[in-house]
């Protein structure tokens, strides 16, 4: 039961890496303007890795994980450039046809609300077994058996009793639960999930991480997290990218980051998580908003937000560069000299006041 | 913690709701039996006997409800009038959820501007009086039931396609139909598998509540003239040749409307049952 039916049209390839999406730009299309909602994004993702993605509303995570699924509203955006490698193909040079059958089965995917990410017409059991009678030749018996398993593994109590029952009977966690049972019915490599966790309850949302951690462990199943919350950012992942308007603002192992977070948008994201040790009055926000989607600018993106501008800032948008330990940010002020960086990290570690 | 609960639900069916059913299939079933129950040819007559009285008016008389100006018994050619009103709005009913549903679904999935047309058509479709349509086909195909069943499918897609059109646009942002995709389903099957089996419940009840309003059309149109024509029967038929003898034998226009009044009633009240069972917002409720 536990083998592996996917068919592997090659191995990974020889880097080690299961995914590689290099150069993603997605536009989205309004009234007649190129909106750049993804603009320039790489990714690796290596098998059995947690990413992160991170970052605030309306910064294009999602965005990146729809196009990577071919899931965009073909109206209203368009992938404009980039390449994702998976197992030695363009994803994006599949045909629909052919991408029907790499969905699901090799790469899959859970949503932010599971009640609405579920139909309600059909029983959870219909819904599984029709995932799975998608992908496999199988009786229909045989499939229900295996729908009961998969409720099984994602700690559903009594699977025989729920296996008949509709979304709507179910709690959120439940829910969550049977849209993760779904999504691994044929065994994926890549599991990306988008905020899977916004919608439950704290608890619920330590559950449903551990529960993701245990399958990573379990079925060596990579997996891409969409979250804009750090904690959940810190509890699961190994590896973290913070994203902000369309562009990868910095990277790299969470310890990394999260000891030497680099980038003014990923400190202040850093200070924003409350904290039950301190005791703050006011709880930090970074200033400003998430800018609206405009024409390519040539100043970085955060500029208007940033603690720590300098007059550079303003004029040449600065470029993602390769820090030690791997960690890349996109900041003038990582790029500049060290003496320099030092310098204004002191003058302003985020305007906190 | 009730067992019940955890198990799939059951469908209460209210004692009313019942005796409604039960009996529009009893008028439903002895209509579409009447040639084995009665079998008569339908155009023989024997002025002999012609306006006999009913039986509540002569008690030795052994026709129930009389006859009528040709000397036929009432009661069977009531069986084959409902037979003919019954079979033809239904089939008409099935053709026009057929075409509406078609339309409905090609303008909500395509958008653009094949919804504009469609939309179109059925403003046009709306503005023009039903009974208008009726005379008009009536004269170019001749008045035959055919002409009834085209009629009844070509004035009746409009409501289905605007149901299925509003339902298909809440539905496209639905998250599920994403997730679907995203399962690796294709497009036609999530038409079939997701977005018809979700539409399906309203599309029902609006079925059941215009089969009435079809039942309606057909008499209309054959109470004019423009349908079904003698000797071939129908409610319509039998109200408008019992209409002549409304002072003096007044059963034989009141029974056949009793009839169409009967069927249209069962079938609104079933029709407004189902709708409120089937209701996602109550089910989900519950």
């Amino acid at each position: 039961m536990k083998k592996q039916n996917t068919v592997q049209p090659e191995a990974p390839a020889k880097d080690g890496k299961l995914l590689t999406v290099t150069g993603l730009k997605t536009y989205y299309y309004s009234g007649g303007r190129a909106l750049p909602a993804v603009d320039g994004v790489d990714l690796e993702l290596r098998p059995g890795e947690i990413v992160g993605i991170v970052g605030e509303s309306g910064c294009g995570k999602s965005t990146v994980v729809r196009t990577l699924m071919g899931l965009l509203d073909p109206v209203a955006a368009r992938r404009e450039a980039g390449q994702a490698f998976f197992h030695g193909r363009d994803l994006f040079s599949l045909k629909e046809k052919e991408l029907c059958r790499v969905r699901g089965r090799q790469i899959s995917m859970i949503f932010q609300n599971p009640l609405s990410a579920l139909d309600p017409v059909y029983t959870v059991g219909d819904q599984i077994m029709e995932m799975i009678l998608l992908h496999e030749k199988l009786p229909r018996r045989q499939a229900r058996q295996r729908a009961v398993e998969l409720l099984r593994e994602v700690n559903i109590p009594s699977p025989e009793l729920r296996v008949d029952q509709y979304p709507h009977e179910l709690s959120g966690g439940m829910q969550q639960r049977v849209m993760i049972a779904i999504a691994l019915a044929c065994r994926p490599e890549i599991l990306i999930a988008d905020e899977p966790t916004t919608a439950l309850d704290v608890t619920i949302q330590a559950q449903i991480l551990e529960l993701l951690r245990q399958l990573r462990d379990r079925l060596g199943i990579a997996v891409i997290l969409i979250t804009h919350n750090m904690g959940v950012v810190a509890a699961l992942c190994d590896r973290m990218m913070v994203m902000y308007g369309g562009v990868v603002v910095e990277e790299g192992s969470c310890r990394r980051v999260f000891a030497a977070p680099r980038h003014p948008y990923t400190r202040g994201l850093l200070a924003a998580i409350p904290s039950a040790a301190e005791d703050k009055e006011v709880l930090y926000t970074i200033p400003g908003q998430v800018p609206a989607l405009e024409a390519p600018v040539q100043r970085c993106r955060f500029f208007g937000r940033c603690g720590c501008r300098i007059d550079r800032c303003g004029e040449k948008e600065p470029p993602l560069v390769q820090l030690e330990e791997g960690q890349r940010c996109r900041c003038w002020l990582a790029a500049g000299e060290e003496d320099q960086t030092a310098e204004r990290e002191e003058a302003g570690t985020v305007a906190d006041a | 913690m009730r067992k019940n609960k955890l198990t799939r639900k059951r469908w209460p069916v209210p004692p009313t709701i019942l005796f409604l059913m039960i009996t529009f299939a009893a008028i439903v079933g002895a209509a579409l039996l009447a040639p084995v129950l009665a079998p008569i040819d339908l155009a023989a007559n024997d002025l002999t006997t012609r306006l006999l009285l009913p039986t509540f008016r002569d008690p030795a008389s052994p026709h129930l409800l009389g006859t009528d100006n040709l000397g036929r018994d009432v009661v069977v050619r009531l069986l084959y009038a409902t037979r003919t009103t019954i079979s033809i709005s239904f089939t008409g009913m099935l053709i026009a959820t057929a075409i509406g549903t078609a339309l409905g679904v090609l303008a909500g999935l395509c958008g653009g501007a094949v919804d504009v047309i469609i939309s179109f058509l059925t403003d046009v479709r709306l503005s023009v009086p039903t009974t208008f349509i009726g005379i008009i086909f009536a004269c170019v195909m001749g008045a035959t039931p055919t002409t009834t069943i085209v009629v009844i499918a070509i004035t009746g897609w409009s409501s289905f396609c605007r149901l299925v059109r509003s339902q298909i646009f809440q539905l496209r942002g639905a998250k599920f139909i994403e997730a679907s995709r995203a399962m690796g389903a294709s497009g036609l099957r999530i038409v079939f598998e997701h977005i018809l089996v979700n539409i399906a419940s309203p599309l029902i009840v609006q079925a059941t509540m215009e089969l009435s309003g079809f039942i309606l059309l057909e008499s209309t149109l054959s109470f004019l003239g423009l349908g079904i024509q003698p000797p071939g029967t129908s409610l319509g038929v039998m109200v408008s040749t019992g209409r002549d003898y409304m002072l003096t034998h007044w059963w034989l226009a009141i029974a056949p409307s009793a009839v169409i009044i009967v069927l249209i009633l069962q079938i609104s009240l079933v029709g407004d049952w189902l709708r409120d069972k089937l209701d996602p917002k109550l089910k989900n409720a519950s």
